[in-house]
């Protein structure tokens, strides 16, 4: 198996390009996929472990953040190469400009950067530059390797649940204008790819990764899977934002 | 202002506060009394109301208190009068000075040290507020220089308190004028407000900076786009030589906006800022920037072909070619580079009615290069290239297949 979580006890093996992801911390449900960014193999890895990773948090770059689970196939050294220009050649001026808006006391914009569906979008004269949701990020990565690891329908979501799967943006996804920035403006489901789909796509042989791409149930946005979705249950699973 | 109003007012957030100043005073803070002097000249004053919100739609100065004084009665070191004399620009760095006293004559009060609380306003408020400051002294210094009577409003980091604001503030009689400071914060926004910071060639540098970084997320359209082609060739060509960081990241927005939104007409001169000069080459960074902004222009953006660029393409040429080495491919950026150069190279030959063949003689030397997962990422990269271009473009996406396939 080429996915599975990061215990606190048990240290696990991460290589460069590999994904990682970050859980609600309240339950399996996965929120935050990244690359995993170092150069050496690190065999130390538990769930307390710092890792150097990119990712599109937003602002897309590069953190140090620990690691609740892990999905990998065998990259060869040029392909972990290529992943690591990938990385370099994702450059914005986020980050400067996040820092200008807090100068000026202004909120900064999340539609500039971030994109929800489809979870990458090419750069056009106003946004001079890629725009990736977390997943997109890792999508293109291996997109480039020519592996795809996602394949459509996906399951449809609704608004209060997009809420649960992106935490950082719940506020914003209640404007109607940032929710139609970020591609999920009409109607009111939407099939968005989630970060547990990826765990579930590398959580298959390396041979099925590379021949095909998964296509997810509902149920894999968590990880390991759960039977019912997140629509499915009663709010108050999911952190305090549900409890108050 | 009466001391009941004063004392009310010190308890009063000074969000939309509106209270009286003498006359036409249109911006300062408030603070707590360091120039008892003047109180009673103060008092004696017409009021004029003021707003306080625009303190606030600055977002620079959360916490501040102020200090009013006339120039025209006011000592100014002559050392640091000549600094200001001597700056030619009206964007003085507050930092190049080392001390500032302001004393007021009639009684040898110092009134303020700039020196002193320089470091305690950048903790607080970062470099941004202190240049930002200083240009505002220029402007307060240059009314007094023409003889005319000023006001000037000296800002320090109050305490760390928040939600309060002490309002008892100091003004001196006959004042009939005091900068006009406009809301700063909301331009950002708004693309006239961005282009205006561009264009004004004496628009302070971290204005000019934050108008290229937030032009990268902006729609220009039309006159405006035209505008910002110009602003924002005028920038490259002064910045494409940076080699520090923090400004490459500025620089890179540039070219990229640039690059997205330039005419046909323009890609030539593009070519033009890929070149070394006999003393400067570009930053590896600058330089992967450049080659990705022309790939990603001719990829994700429509232009009309059959057409020759034949200075962008010898110095894409030059450019992959002069990288592909194993020695060097596995440096810096080089791969990247190389990579962007050769997609757009291989879509200006499909676009050419003369081909030179120059793609061919790149992947043969890119495999005689011997580093085979550049040669796979060129591949796969020029793939989707012609996969984006098919979309808009199906005939143009038939010839680039044409030229990957020799």
């Amino acid at each position: 198996m080429s996915a599975q979580r990061t215990t606190e006890s048990t240290p696990i093996t991460a290589s460069q390009g590999d994904m990682l992801a970050k859980s609600s911390g309240i339950s399996d449900l996965m929120v935050h996929a990244m690359l995993f960014d170092e150069d050496n193999e690190r065999t130390d890895v538990t769930s307390t472990t710092q890792l150097q990773i990119a990712h599109m948090g937003p602002p897309l770059g590069r953190a140090t953040l620990t690691s609740d689970a892990i999905g990998r196939i065998d990259l060869s050294e040029d392909q972990k190469l290529r992943i690591r220009n990938f990385v370099a050649q994702c450059k914005d001026a986020s980050d400067k400009r996040k820092k200008e808006y807090k100068k000026r006391r202004l909120r900064a914009d999340p539609r500039e950067l971030y994109v929800i569906l489809p979870s990458a979008k090419s750069p056009t004269g106003d946004f001079a530059y890629w725009r990736f949701s977390c997943v997109g990020f890792v999508l293109k990565a291996y997109s480039d390797l020519k592996v795809v690891l996602l394949k459509g329908p996906f399951p449809e979501r609704t608004l209060e649940e997009l809420k649960t799967f992106y935490p950082g943006l719940a506020e914003e996804l209640d404007d109607a204008n940032t929710r139609s920035a970020m591609g999920i403006g009409t109607g009111e489901h939407w099939p968005v790819e989630l970060v547990g789909y990826l765990l579930h796509s590398f959580a298959r042989s390396d041979t099925e990764v590379i021949a095909g791409p998964y296509t997810p149930q509902p149920g894999d946005e968590y990880f390991p899977r759960q039977s019912t979705s997140v629509g499915s249950h009663p709010r108050k699973w999911f952190g305090k934002k549900w409890k108050k | 202002m009466s001391k009941a109003l004063a004392r009310q007012s010190s308890k009063v957030r000074a969000v939309g506060y509106v209270y009286k100043v003498p006359k036409p005073i249109r911006f300062y803070g408030g603070g707590r009394s360091c120039v008892p002097a003047l109180e009673d000249e103060y008092r004696k004053e017409e009021y004029t109301e003021i707003d306080l919100s625009a303190v606030y739609r600055y977002g620079i100065f959360p916490q501040i208190r102020s200090t009013a004084l006339s120039l025209k009665s006011t000592c100014v070191e002559p050392s640091v009068a000549r600094e200001f004399w001597a700056c030619e620009t009206s964007a003085i760095q507050l930092r190049n000075f080392t001390n500032l006293s302001i004393t007021h004559p009639a009684g040898g009060h110092r009134l303020w040290e700039i020196g002193s609380v320089k470091k305690s306003w950048e903790n607080l408020f970062g470099q941004h507020s202190v240049d930002y400051f200083g240009a505002w002294l220029n402007d307060f210094v240059g009314e007094a220089n023409a003889n005319a009577t000023a006001m000037a409003l000296l800002f320090s980091p109050k305490s760390r308190c928040r939600g309060r604001f002490a309002l008892q503030e100091w003004a001196l009689s006959s004042l009939p004028r005091v900068l006009q400071v406009e809301p700063k914060a909301d331009w950002v926004h708004e693309p006239e407000g961005i282009l205006h910071r561009l264009e004004n060639r004496d628009a302070y540098p971290d204005d000019i900076e934050a108008a290229v970084l937030f032009a990268e997320v902006k729609p220009f359209r039309g006159e405006q786009r035209t505008r910002l082609l110009k602003a924002l060739g005028k920038y490259i060509d002064q910045h494409r030589f940076v080699e520090d960081q923090d400004s490459l990241v500025t620089l890179c927005s540039a070219i990229r906006k640039y690059a997205m939104n330039m005419l046909e007409s323009h890609f030539e001169g593009y070519a033009n800022w890929l070149l070394p000069t006999e003393t400067a080459t570009l930053h590896h960074e600058a330089e992967m920037e450049f080659a990705k902004g022309i790939c990603w222009r001719l990829e994700f953006e429509p232009h009309s072909w059959p057409a020759e660029y034949p200075l962008l393409t010898k110095t894409l040429f030059d450019l992959v070619d002069s990288y592909l080495t194993p020695r060097l491919i596995l440096q810096k950026s080089y791969a990247n580079t190389a990579m962007f150069g050769m997609v757009a190279l291989h879509v200006l030959e499909a676009a050419s009615t003369t081909s030179k063949a120059l793609v061919a003689k790149l992947r043969k030397r890119m495999m005689d290069c011997g580093v085979k997962w550049f040669a796979e990422m060129v591949d796969d990269n020029v793939d989707e290239a012609i996969q984006y271009i098919s979309e808009r473009d199906d005939v143009l996406a038939r010839e680039v297949t044409k030229i990957r396939q020799g």
